[in-house]
């Protein structure tokens, strides 16, 4: 029976995800237990409820259905996000929220499984390959056209995430060096291009290296390099038409003690919360900066602060392993799956959690920007959380089918 | 786009059927070491900020969230000797702001307190949008402070936001001015800076409690359970030695006098000569603690204690007790008074004169006494000589502070015999070349009352804390014996004298043995003594078979009538001997006195003057010697204060309420005026601005009677007089 159960479910990746749910639930109970928020946690167990229906629904689905539903869904979701740009509801100045009735929801955290199902399914196709640049340019379109729309809410948070998911499902399906090289550098530079001359020249340096010792011939090369810094020279020019809070946000990150009171506050109390917590944490409940609410709306972004505070070094350490845990099993997935479908997918799934993971704990600790996106599973809100555990579902799934072709 | 449905093996992709190893290997290890390395980069930091630099964040946690919360102590009461309040607290309200939480609203709550308060709307706006020297707003102003509790109701109804309301307890001097420059004030954080409230502001300020709350991140504070609560001790009370029956009366009397001298100032100083308890100590002008603003700074000086005079012929105690210790004189020994004028050889051939106010031939020392004779004073000195004369000065604590409870007190000045010049010890026998404070005189002349006993002046009897309990108990000091028991007698009787036939015949009260001293000394003005210029004083103590109460009555600068002590402090001490006799009831009712028609006291019956016109009054009144004010609106008297029939002294003030247009035409569904008589007025000030309505007053203290009656009904808003008298109602014992 058990052996049955360990060749046909994914127990490990079930349980990290629930883990990881649980954790979530406990930190937001304790996040709005005084803050006026009370119905937020009644909230996120409903949705907690919703999402392992999902995750069910998701690991015990086809798998070829699934493949076949993948751009179908993917040219659906395009519509709704589209249908959001026009008629969505403006929460705190995104466009984002898409509410019919009394239910409503986050489309793009939707459109982010299908645009990796998408990408898994066009490059699973046998006659797709990376070096043809035809195929190379659809792929990067699969993202970049959702990517596009979430950036027009705008959300640049959930949009970078688009973004950074594309590298590892491209670096999985074979592109080559160069091809990985080409998309980052203009990325490097454009963020070496936000901290000043100095920064900007280094990465013009680096990605002018990385395109040397990677490239396949001298004028795709230069062709790269060029965009690259193009789009560092118009850094500035976007940055200016980037609405004021963003541009806070990044020059905040930029110095932290510039506005202590203002832009920087979150981050810094974040930090406060996070580090006064100590190894072993001042105790559930009891976390002075979680309970006073000196971390507005603590129970979004700003959730890794709880288990922070309160459990300690300790406590943060089992959030961070059950991540990186969950990370490696998506990949071992990833490369125990014989179909490519599901290969890639896994891949696009485990990116899209690791961005999140990443930036949202890093922007917690001051070590990146702070860009909006929640903690998978930890995080209030009802989309992201039933589209995460449904994720977890897809990992399971793949699991199961590992085998297949 | 569709999808294939099974992808075939072996594509450069990837997932070959048989091996998807050979490409992918290599990736996914590359994968996997850059999610380490996210776990890596992460890890560190923690290690860094929750392991590292903990005790950082810890200590930057406890500065956010813990706020110390004063608990202020309730500063304790002051009481004079029957344990009236004079002093208290009452809670007002202030509201300060935080204009950051206010932010755009700033213009809607500077105009809402500009309503309230009447104040320019530009006032508050400056207040709210003020910035600290880097620039950024402020997260704490004051916009009002103590505020009346009903006054402050219409703002807290208005709920703005960021606004901080706390009550803070502010002073309430219950008689105003009454004991005023010796109560003293405090400052706007009720701490003593002058009088009584410096001097004991260690027993009254009690000790502030603090609690530590949290505050969160939306400011709002709660209480910590971490910390106990440290409970404020509340300040101890104080009861005095003053009597305000007493109080009041010298108060009025020296108002009084100024007035009818047009003098600059007066001050009066009474003691028990016995214990030393003082039981008036007043200055005029003096000031109302409760309403600081209106009052010259150099008011609030105590000058029975920090001003020097020379105190001329009331100094003459000294150099008779020397005189009759030493027996050098016996009191019907004849001296040449040299009509008045007496030319004193000088070293270097040079006179001095020194003149009597009168002339006479021949006076007994006695006499000389009665008479105040600088002549034969100025020869007596000549016997007794520099160093008893010194010394017995000394004795008498000139030069040396009383040591009274009271901040402020300067020793005066009296010269070593080294010091002095070849004249110093004929005019130090008169009162020249010395500088001593009222109350050194008053202490000297207390001495003699005391049957030759010092004792050292104080003001605080008890210090008592909140339950009652007695801290501290202030019993008479008996400070040395100056001069035998039979010296005493012999000034006592020669004081006696001064009142009963010499410069102080106006003291005289009919049944009622007075013995004291005039004294008239020139006020040097730049340096030179002027002519016009003056300091008039009576020193006395009575009865004189038993003395209770000894006062000194000092004026500066009496311009009308006299200059003459026994003329102006003299008739001002007896008007508050008479007054206190009367009150007290411990003395026989002197119907009439035998001095002439002015001073005669309470010697008027007042007539019935009410339901008559108010012209026809006055003239009835004027008629009778009696003065008359008009209180209220209208032009029949509806009552007189005092009532037919009480007894008033000539030029006196009988006040005539007068029927308003009010009070006639008010509707059944007016408000009805409260009985406030007999309350305090500033309670009575209170209870009617709650009521809104609009209070006219006259006089100060306690409310004696008020216009309309209690129990009429008025349109609200209307004006309600108030007639007060600083008296306090209850009736005074003597001690």
């Amino acid at each position: 029976m058990f052996e049955y159960l360990k060749e046909y479910f994914d127990l490990k990746g079930f349980i990290l995800c629930l883990v990881l749910v649980a954790i979530g639930l406990v930190s937001i109970y304790s996040a709005t237990y005084d803050a006026g928020a009370a119905a937020t946690f009644d909230k996120q167990l409903i949705w907690a409820g919703a999402g392992t229906a999902a995750l069910l629904l998701a690991a015990f689905f086809p798998m070829k259905t699934l493949q076949r539903l993948a751009f179908p869904s993917y040219v659906f979701m395009l519509g709704v996000l589209l249908v959001v740009l026009v008629v969505g509801k403006t929460i705190s100045g995104s466009k984002s929220w898409f509410g019919v009735g009394g239910l409503g929801g986050q489309p793009s955290e939707f459109a982010k499984v299908a645009t990796v199902l998408a990408l898994a399914a066009f490059l699973s196709r046998t006659t797709t390959s990376l070096s043809n640049v035809r195929h190379l340019i659809i792929t990067m379109g699969i993202v970049f056209v959702p990517m596009i729309f979430v950036l027009a809410q705008p959300d640049l948070g959930t949009s970078i995430v688009f973004f950074m998911m594309l590298l590892p499902i491209l670096y999985w399906g074979g592109a080559s060096n160069f091809v990985l090289a080409a998309i980052l550098s203009p990325m490097i530079v454009a963020a070496g291009a936000l901290f000043g001359t100095f920064a900007f020249l280094f990465t013009l340096l680096l990605a002018a290296v990385m395109l040397y010792l990677t490239r396949e011939n001298r004028f795709a090369a230069a062709v790269a390099f060029s965009v690259s810094l193009a789009i560092g020279l118009s850094v500035q020019a976007v940055y200016d038409r980037l609405p004021a809070y963003q541009q806070k946000r990044i020059a905040t990150f930029l110095n932290p003690d510039l506005d202590p009171r203002g832009a920087g506050y979150n981050v810094l109390q974040s930090k406060v919360a996070i580090g006064s917590g100590g190894v072993f944490g001042k105790g559930y409940l009891q976390g002075t900066q979680t309970q006073l609410n000196f971390i507005p709306e603590q129970w979004t972004d700003f959730i890794f602060c709880v288990p922070g505070e309160e459990f300690g070094f300790v406590g943060a350490s089992v959030v961070l392993v059950c991540f990186t845990a969950l990370l490696l099993h998506g990949l071992k997935i990833a490369h125990l799956s014989k179909n490519k479908f599901a290969s890639a997918a896994s891949v696009g799934i485990v990116g899209v959690f690791g961005t999140h993971m990443l930036i949202n704990i890093g922007m917690s600790m001051g070590i990146l920007p702070v860009i909006g996106i929640p903690l998978p599973f930890l995080s209030y809100g009802g989309s992201a959380l039933i589209a995460n555990m449904a994720m977890v579902g897809l990992l399971m799934n793949f699991y199961a089918n590992r085998k297949e072709h | 786009m569709t999808n294939q449905p099974t992808p075939p093996p072996n594509q450069p992709i990837a997932a070959g059927a048989e091996t998807p190893r050979p490409p992918f290997n290599g990736r996914l290890l590359v994968l996997k070491l850059a999610f380490a390395a996210f776990f890596v980069i992460i890890a560190a930091r923690l290690v860094q900020i929750q392991v590292i630099e903990s005790s950082k964040y810890q200590e930057r946690a406890k500065r956010q969230y813990e706020q110390k919360i004063v608990l202020p102590a309730v500063r304790g009461n002051i009481y004079d000797r029957h344990n009236n309040v004079l002093v208290s607290n009452s809670m007002f309200v202030s509201f300060a702001a935080d204009p950051k939480l206010i932010g755009d609203d700033a213009a809607v709550v500077a105009e809402k307190f500009s309503y309230v308060f009447g104040k320019p709307r530009a006032f508050y706006l400056s207040k709210l949008r003020s910035t600290t020297s880097s620039g950024t707003p402020r997260r704490f102003v004051w916009l009002e402070r103590r505020v009346r509790p009903e006054v402050a109701k219409r703002i807290e109804a208005a709920k703005l936001p960021g606004i901080v309301v706390l009550n803070e307890p502010k002073r309430l001097y219950h008689y105003d001015d009454v004991a005023g420059t010796l109560v003293g004030f405090t400052d706007v954080d009720n701490k003593g800076i002058s009088g009584i409230e410096l001097q004991f502001d260690k027993y009254l300020r009690g000790k502030n409690g603090s609690v530590i709350m949290q505050r969160d991140g939306l400011g709002r504070a709660r209480p910590s359970v971490d910390y106990p609560r440290i409970e404020p001790r509340d300040g101890h009370h104080l009861i005095l030695t003053i009597d305000l029956a007493y109080q009041s009366i010298v108060e009025e009397e020296l108002k009084r006098g100024v007035e009818r001298f047009k003098a600059d100032a007066a001050l009066a100083v009474m003691m028990n000569p016995k214990t030393g308890e003082i039981l008036a100590l007043a200055n005029y002008p003096g000031l109302n603690p409760n309403d600081l603003g209106s009052y010259d700074i150099h008011a609030a000086r105590n000058r029975v204690i920090t001003d020097i005079f020379e105190p001329g012929s009331v100094f003459k105690v000294v150099t008779a007790a020397v005189a009759y210790e030493h027996q050098l004189v016996a009191p019907d020994q004849r001296f040449n008074a040299e009509n008045g004028t007496y030319k004193v050889a000088l070293p270097g051939g040079k006179f001095r004169l020194i003149k009597d106010s009168h002339e006479h031939a021949w006076l007994s020392f006695q006499e000389a006494i009665e008479q105040s004779s600088n002549i034969v004073m100025a020869k007596v000195s000549l016997t007794i000589g520099p160093e008893r004369l010194y010394r017995q000065a000394r004795d008498f604590g000139f030069g040396i502070l009383t040591g009274i409870d009271l901040p402020g007190e300067v020793r005066g000045r009296l010269k070593k015999p080294f010091e002095w010049s070849g004249t110093t010890l004929q005019t130090l026998s008169y009162g020249y070349e010395i500088a001593a404070t009222p109350l050194q005189i008053a202490a000297a002349y207390a001495a003699v009352a005391n049957k030759g006993v010092l004792v050292q002046p104080y003001i605080v009897s008890r210090v008592i804390d909140a339950s009652g309990e007695v801290i501290f108990q202030q019993s008479p000091q008996t400070i040395r014996r100056v001069i035998s028991a039979e010296t005493a007698e012999l000034l006592t009787r020669a004081f006696e004298g001064v009142v009963q036939n010499g410069t102080a015949k106006d003291v005289r009260i009919y049944g009622v043995r007075i013995a004291g001293k005039t004294g008239t000394s020139r006020k040097v003005v730049d340096g030179k003594y002027g002519t016009g210029s003056y300091t008039a004083s009576f020193a006395g103590f009575f009865p004189v078979e038993d003395p209770q109460v000894v006062c000194l009555v000092m004026i500066d600068n009496p311009r009308a009538i006299s200059y003459y002590g026994g003329l102006t402090s003299g008739p001002i001490f007896r008007s508050i001997a008479e007054r206190m006799i009367n009150t007290t009831g411990r003395f026989k009712k002197i119907p009439r006195t035998t001095t002439n028609a002015l001073q005669a006291a309470n010697d008027i019956s007042v007539p019935d003057v009410r339901t008559l016109p108010l012209s026809l009054a006055g003239k009835i009144l004027e008629g009778h010697g009696l003065r008359s004010e008009k209180i209220g609106e209208g032009q029949i008297v509806v009552r007189q204060v005092p009532e037919p029939g009480k007894r008033l002294s000539r030029g006196e003030k009988v006040r005539l309420l007068l029927e308003t247009e009010n009070a006639t035409t008010a509707s059944a569904d007016g408000t009805v005026v409260p009985d406030l008589r007999g309350m305090s007025l500033r309670r009575a000030i209170n209870r009617l601005v709650v009521e809104d309505f609009d209070v006219k007053v006259r006089g100060s203290g306690v409310v004696i009677d008020q216009l309309p009656a209690p129990g009429t009904r008025v349109n609200p808003g209307s004006a309600i007089h108030l007639l007060c008298e600083p008296r306090p109602t209850f009736s005074a014992v003597l001690y």
